[in-house]
């Protein structure tokens, strides 16, 4: 019980100087439309069909997703390194755990309304047809989404005092996340394009084994990052 | 308890012993391959590279999980040179798999799952190593050994799931599995297993020495 209202604690500080300072919102949107119209308009050409935009609408939108999270995400700590606020924090009695979580589902938000505006922006852009969203396309992207933050809460504590924080962060990140957007990519093509994916493949047993893999690791191991 | 420097020595005298005798095993003593013939060859070097890398990444989680519960500085050093040790030999793999595809395919580089697993891993390693370069100061083995515990935990799951994709099709020989090899292929490719493992573990045993002396591993 004291977790939770910790981790609420935590989110509200979070979200309250988000809104103040509003940084991930105006990167985030720019950021955004900026990638979306240069890959809908880029693949807008004579010899690529609308069948062609929409095979490659799925696995476009997640590399799309997967630039621009990394960008947002790698500032996941830098309000709480000023002032040392996250060694008050930690000296008042909360846990690296509620850290943990705090930072995995303000990651988990954040990555939901990224991957929607990526999705909205680029139907517009790139005018693929034939793309239907379903309830199977939803459960996939929380899922997908859900790993990467929980992959981004405990990767970007290991970057947040260092100088080149921005350089470093995607070098290590991307490689891990590579995967996750393949599968995603994969599944998403099933579901958006074909409407046929299935609750019993190995791909999706996949995907929920890593998301719980790494949710599973960022608990563990939160502990070695945070301690002072 | 060994030392590092006896270990260092009982391997040095091993690996100068056994690598001639592989080279002479994988050159001389196994018959050419009858499609590919002298460019087969390569295979000896990228199958043992292969395997002394997947070594590499075992003694990598073995150090990060050693040094993140016990704090000894021992299992940092060790998981350093096992890291450095890794990248070069997962560059090897990429290296000769590349320029065996290039014969056998016709280009340097196709989407096949074990092509891109190990370069997934390269890319991985030098994450790993970039943190260590440029990582803050503070706390930097800590960070690094739970990177390495992220890394190790994703790299089964890699290699086991990138073949159920099927964007990436099996173009890689899996004769070693499906039995397909000469008797005297298979005794020239263990010899070079066993000769390779025997370099990667002089080769890390060095590394160790000399990153315990640079002390580097100290915050």
């Amino acid at each position: 019980m004291r977790t939770i209202r910790q981790i609420l604690l935590l989110l509200k500080k979070d979200a309250l100087l988000e809104l103040r300072q509003k940084e991930l919102v105006f990167i985030g949107i720019g950021m955004t439309v900026i990638l979306s119209a240069m890959a809908g308009l880029c693949f807008k050409s004579a010899y690529i069909n609308n069948a062609t935009m929409t095979s490659i609408f799925p696995g476009m939108s997640w590399l799309l997703f997967l630039f621009c999270y990394t960008l947002l995400v790698t500032r996941n700590y830098e309000h709480d390194l000023e002032w040392r606020a996250l060694d008050g924090l930690i000296l008042a009695g909360i846990t690296p755990l509620a850290i943990y979580f705090s930072k995995l589902i303000g990651n988990f938000l954040i990555g939901i309304i990224l991957y929607s505006a990526i999705f909205m922006f680029m139907m517009i852009f790139s005018s693929a047809p034939g793309i239907t969203i379903n309830l199977d396309f939803i459960l996939l992207v929380m899922i997908v989404v859900l790993a990467a933050a929980a992959l981004s809460a405990i990767c970007t504590s290991l970057v947040q005092h260092a100088r080149l924080k921005t350089l470093l962060f995607p070098m290590f990140f991307l490689p891990l996340l590579f995967l996750i957007l393949l599968i995603a990519s994969e599944l998403s093509n099933l579901t958006l394009i074909n409407q046929s994916l299935s609750w019993n493949s190995p791909l999706i047993a996949l995907l929920i084994c890593m998301t719980v893999m790494y949710v599973l690791a960022g608990l563990n191991l939160i502990d070695y990052t945070l301690k002072r | 308890m060994l030392s590092a420097a006896r270990i260092y020595n009982i391997l040095l005298v091993t690996t100068a012993a056994l690598i001639p005798v592989a080279l002479y095993m994988c050159f001389v003593y196994a018959p050419p391959e009858i499609v590919m013939g002298a460019v087969q060859r390569i295979f000896y070097f990228h199958v043992s590279a292969a395997i002394a890398s997947y070594v590499s990444f075992a003694l990598l989680f073995f150090a990060c999980i050693g040094l993140l519960v016990t704090k000894n500085r021992v299992y940092d050093a060790l998981a350093v040179a096992s890291v450095e040790v890794a990248f070069l030999l997962t560059s090897i793999v990429l290296g000769s798999g590349m320029i065996w595809g290039k014969a056998a395919w016709g280009v340097w580089f196709n989407a096949e799952p074990r092509l891109v697993t190990f370069l997934l891993l390269w890319l991985l390693l030098l994450g790993y190593l970039a943190l260590r370069k440029f990582g803050a100061e503070i706390e930097r083995s800590s960070y690094s050994a739970v990177l390495g515990v992220i890394i190790c935990i994703t790299v089964p799951l890699m290699i086991f799931s990138i073949k159920l994709l099927p964007a990436f099709q099996q173009l890689h020989p899996e004769v070693i599995e499906k039995g397909g090899l000469h008797p005297d292929m298979r005794t020239a490719l263990l010899f070079c297993i066993i000769a390779m493992l025997a370099l990667q573990g002089l080769l890390i045993t060095l590394r160790y020495r000399i990153v315990k002396l640079e002390g580097i591993t100290y915050d």
